[in-house]
């Protein structure tokens, strides 16, 4: 995707709490590298408005990606399953990770707000090419959000 | 750094074995070799829960200090300070911006990339594209980082400051393919280990990796337990040093 934008509004946990962390799970990384720049409550966010707190900015999460594939067709595709019990092979190189990023600052500033219930994520990614012609959309692939929230 | 520097044309030198500049690089993405150990949760980067990410890394520049070696023996890979205010203001350390040395083209700048059959659209040399000094990590998130107590989310969150320090260089140094043919590569990993260094100072009760000690680091013929103590392997990060001229 060029951008995410969460389909609802998330309610935002009773404080107090001392950490918020947003996971992102099964991100890809097989292909260019790039920020993912993430904004609380700000769905007009774009590359061009500056990361700060008072925009909405709650963080970042960096990918350093692969850069597509450079073996032989297959190479890159990751294997659903190991062949069998016996398969002590670790994991597929391009397997999707989790990333973690602690947005605390940014939601407790929300949550500090009486008037502010709920909010949404948007996360727009800033590619890195590594040619000048490298296809920079549609860097960003991830399948699930979850926030966390860690009582004092 | 001139040792340094030698080192690296000694080993730029070399295009046909495993002791030359692009064996060492082409390590750590591939194919053929595919090696590093990047990522966090979920994945192949980490064994029974362990994010292998910084004992990778570390086995991975020992011995490419050690390669570097064998061109020069008084070579050491030194660190690029990228939160110091110094590379704030001025960012790419001059040592590895500067075109030419002494009159001599600087092997520091940018070195060839290894092609071949399925990487023929790959930059035939490094290159960068370094962002604004500002948007270098300050000190202050350094420190941040270094005050989590608990090794996983030390290693994944510096793990993401490293992987915002190759986005910030830009260029070949932005893909895990060819990061590693960028002298300034083993700078930054120098950095990143060196954080990992002070990390274990101010953690001496952790038992973080324990479990995984005899877990091989491929392809290296070292376990993670092989590369938990730099002293072990001979070397440290010195935070000042002061010398004084003697009279004869």
């Amino acid at each position: 995707m060029d951008r995410y934008d969460s389909p609802a509004p998330i309610p935002i946990p009773e404080p107090p709490f001392y950490r918020a962390d947003l996971a992102f799970h099964e991100v890809d990384h097989s292909g260019l590298s790039y920020e993912g720049r993430i904004y609380l409550n700000n769905p007009e966010a774009d590359a061009e408005i500056p990361p700060e707190l008072e925009s909405g900015y709650a963080g970042s999460f960096y990918v350093f990606g692969s850069w597509g594939c450079l073996g032989d067709e297959g190479h890159c595709d990751v294997p659903s399953a190991r062949l069998h019990a016996f398969d002590r092979r670790p994991p597929h190189k391009l397997t999707p990770y989790k990333l973690v990023v602690e947005i605390t600052e940014a939601l407790t500033r929300l949550a500090g707000d009486p008037g502010t219930r709920e909010f949404t994520v948007s996360v727009v990614p800033i590619p890195e090419p590594l040619l000048d012609d490298d296809d920079t959309s549609d860097v960003l692939h991830f399948t699930r959000l979850s926030l966390l929230t860690y009582e004092q | 750094m001139r040792w340094f520097r030698e080192g690296i044309a000694g080993m730029a030198e070399i295009t046909r074995d495993e002791r030359g500049l692009s064996y060492w690089a082409s390590i750590h993405g591939g194919p053929p070799r595919s090696w590093c150990h990047h990522g966090t949760f979920d994945g192949v980067e980490v064994f029974r829960g362990a994010p292998l990410f910084l004992p990778w890394h570390r086995a991975y520049l020992f011995l490419f200090e050690l390669a570097l070696q064998d061109q020069q023996p008084r070579a050491r890979v030194p660190w690029w300070n990228w939160s110091s205010e110094a590379a704030r203001r001025e960012g790419l350390p001059e040592a590895f911006a500067q075109e030419r040395v002494g009159g001599e083209i600087n092997p520091l700048v940018s070195q060839p990339v290894l092609r071949g059959p399925g990487r023929e659209r790959l930059p035939e040399r490094t290159r960068r594209r370094p962002s604004p000094p500002r948007f270098l990590p300050p000190q202050r998130e350094v420190e941040r980082v270094l005050r989590l107590n608990n090794f996983t989310d030390f290693s994944t969150q510096l793990e993401q400051i490293h992987g915002a320090i190759h986005g910030w260089v830009g260029g070949t140094m932005s893909a895990v393919p060819t990061a590693a043919y960028d002298p300034i590569f083993w700078a930054h990993h120098s950095m990143v280990d060196r954080l990992w260094r002070i990390w274990q100072l101010r953690n001496p009760e952790s038992t973080a990796l324990v479990d995984v000690r005899d877990r091989p680091l491929a392809p290296f013929e070292l376990t993670v337990g092989d590369v938990l103590d730099v002293t072990e392997l001979g070397y440290d990060y010195a935070s000042t040093t002061t010398s004084v001229d003697v009279d004869r």
